[in-house]
């Protein structure tokens, strides 16, 4: 599904070909390498995935940026490759891609598995439910382990 | 009901991500440099919190 995911939009919001090689690596690369990271990112946060300790900000971002760097310059080498961009600007095309992947990962990730995703969680039956009083609580201690962090 | 929940959310995550992407092409900056490629942090915590089975369909 996130292959399918990261093709889709290559194809209706860029208009590449549906058998552009470049589209089609990437496509399997993005799910390979941020899965793997997701996947460790499972076992190292607690059972319900919230940020509760400054430990679990660090391991989200630790992992998470190094998943975008390695995305970000195998990314650039198929690009490089199916000679969509020189080789002349790979430093700066992975620059641009590992600084775009990064900020989403470090604000709107953190956000989604605070507040955004326990609801899915409990919309689909896996989640515990929570009393609605920590959720000022919790809010605040994401925005002190994000900003130590 | 659960299993229909979870087809719900299979058939809506690949249309989030496009819509999600095609903000990052508003959101650029400066000439093909997006300021943040959101749908990658949509991914990521989708996968942290549903985990790989949601993702194998």
């Amino acid at each position: 599904m996130l292959a399918i995911s990261s093709y889709l939009p290559g194809v209706i919001n860029y208009t590449q070909g549906f058998t552009d090689p470049s589209l089609l690596l990437i496509a399997l690369l993005l799910p390979t390498a941020y899965g793997t990271a997701g996947l460790f990112l499972r076992q190292r946060l607690n059972e319900d995935s919230r940020l509760q300790s400054i430990r679990d900000v660090m391991n989200l971002l630790a992992t998470a940026l190094f998943a975008a760097a390695v995305s970000a310059s195998a990314g650039t080498q198929i690009l490089i490759w199916d000679r969509n961009i020189c080789r002349a600007d790979s430093a700066h095309a992975a620059s641009n891609w590992w600084v775009g992947d990064a900020v989403a990962l470090a604000s709107l990730t953190p956000f989604l598995l605070q507040f955004v995703l326990p609801g899915v969680r409990r919309y689909l039956g896996v989640g515990k439910t929570e009393p609605k009083s920590g959720r000022i609580h919790q809010a605040f201690n994401l925005y002190v382990n994000l900003t130590l962090a | 009901m659960k299993e229909q929940n979870e087809i719900k959310v299979k058939r809506t995550a690949p249309s989030e991500h496009t819509l999600l992407d095609r903000s990052a092409v508003f959101l650029q900056m400066w000439p093909s440099i997006s300021a943040w490629y959101s749908p990658v942090g949509f991914a990521v915590a989708l996968f942290i919190v549903l985990g790989p089975e949601i993702h194998l369909c």
